[in-house]
């Protein structure tokens, strides 16, 4: 069946618009996807200025936030590989990058931020993806298999799967 | 997950971007860090000691046996490929794309995995040279070791059409199956999948169909909003249908 309806062409405005709307969730996707030594405002800035770059690929408005999800991830994983790479130059220094504390956060509440921070970075990314979507940014599975593009038993395999492994490491901490 | 509610919890709260974050976010963005001024010199810097000691260390004397003995050439490190599809991409030696959507290929020339989202990819992959190939798409995963053959996502589903060579085919978790000459559609596998279906099969006036889709939408366990708006096109294709 080869069908050549007439698709839905995105009004550049409101695409805009709703490219504004979506910055405080690229924001956190960078955060909690980018690990400690991402600069979350220095991917943010990268993936939004890609997508406004390629605005005009983005046939269907109703999968802006998939789109986005897919820049986000290709840029964070862009930014690890370099501030991997910057840790073996001479001359360059890489610096964790402090988590911001919350008006309400004490210390003992972001030595809890960064233990789990440092412990979804021991997850592959696909379980760390699916870890954030659900556990912490508390999408439900459908709306994370939505976002990410996959079968509804592939997320809920790879949360149990990541969160099984967060309790280990967490058990391991105690 | 008891144990890790707080430090989900705190997490949460250290990555809720503020507006001070949001506003710097949305700013201009300065010049980069002199981080990278200071990288290709300290690898420019590497890269003449190197050179110096290189030159500077008279090399020994190759026994008649070493130098006679060629040395095999070591397999050239394959270039990762991580890339967003556009236009016309040559990824690798033997494989090429011409996509009309939006997409990503990421792996090494002999190892792709394209993710593709919307619109038509054209994949062209020479035969009998180990290239293992997956497309895939929300509905569909195709699998190919040599072929040329498109991928079209759209409204309706996955279509995978084979000009030339075969491909195998699998639809959600159906199991795969080859496809050899000609095309095949797979059917959208979520609830939002089945309405953009509905939606696109309503405008084009094929109201049986709507309320095929809509129907096999809702038994997916739609979210309320999308359920609401599978059961509007329903009622519309019926209402059309009675006209």
């Amino acid at each position: 069946m080869t069908a050549q309806l007439p698709g839905v062409r995105s009004n550049a405005d409101t695409l805009s618009a709703a490219l504004d709307d979506a910055v405080p969730t690229v924001a956190r996707w960078c955060a909690r996807l980018g690990g400690p030594w991402v600069d979350p405002e220095d991917a943010a800035q990268d993936v939004l200025s890609t997508a406004v770059a390629r605005l005009d690929s983005l046939r269907d408005p109703a999968m802006l936030e998939p789109w986005l999800f897919g820049i986000t991830r290709r840029v964070l994983a862009a930014h690890r590989r370099r501030v991997w790479w910057r840790r073996w130059v001479p001359g360059v220094s890489v610096d964790r990058i402090d988590l911001a504390p919350g008006p309400d956060q004490d210390a003992i509440a972001l030595q809890r931020a960064t233990q789990l921070q440092t412990w979804l970075e021991a997850l592959p990314d696909a379980q760390r993806e699916v870890v954030v979507l659900c556990a912490l940014e508390e999408r439900t599975h459908e709306e994370a298999a939505a976002l990410l593009e996959l079968p509804l038993g592939t997320v809920k395999s790879r949360i149990r799967l990541g969160m099984n492994r967060l309790k280990a490491l967490a058990g391991e901490h105690e | 997950m008891s144990d890790l509610d707080p430090h989900l919890r705190d997490l949460r709260e250290a990555t809720e971007p503020d507006d001070a974050r949001l506003r710097r976010i949305r700013e201009p963005r300065p010049a980069r860090s002199a981080g990278w001024v200071v990288m290709p010199l300290g690898l420019a810097a590497v890269a003449a000691v190197g050179l110096f000691a290189a030159t500077q260390v008279p090399p020994d004397e190759p026994s008649p046996a070493m130098a006679a003995a060629p040395t095999p050439p070591l397999p050239p490190t394959p270039e990762p490929i991580d890339q967003a599809l556009e236009g016309t991409r040559q990824l690798g030696p033997w494989v090429r794309t011409t996509a009309n959507g939006t997409g990503t290929a990421s792996g090494t020339p002999t190892q792709l995995a394209l993710d593709w989202s919307a619109g038509t990819l054209e994949v062209e992959v020479t035969p009998d040279q180990g290239v293992a190939l997956t497309v895939a798409t929300e509905e569909a995963r195709v699998r190919v070791t040599g072929t040329v053959f498109t991928v079209t996502r759209g409204p309706l589903g996955t279509e995978v059409a084979v000009k030339r060579g075969s491909v195998d085919v699998q639809c959600g978790d159906a199991p795969a199956r080859p496809l050899v000459d000609g095309s095949r559609t797979c059917l959208p596998v979520t609830p939002v999948g089945w309405l953009r279906r509905a939606s696109a099969l309503q405008q084009a006036g094929r109201h049986a169909e709507v309320i095929e889709a809509a129907r096999r939408g809702r038994v997916l366990d739609p979210k309320p909003a999308v359920a609401r708006e599978l059961a509007r096109q329903q009622a519309a294709a019926e209402a059309a249908l009675k006209r």
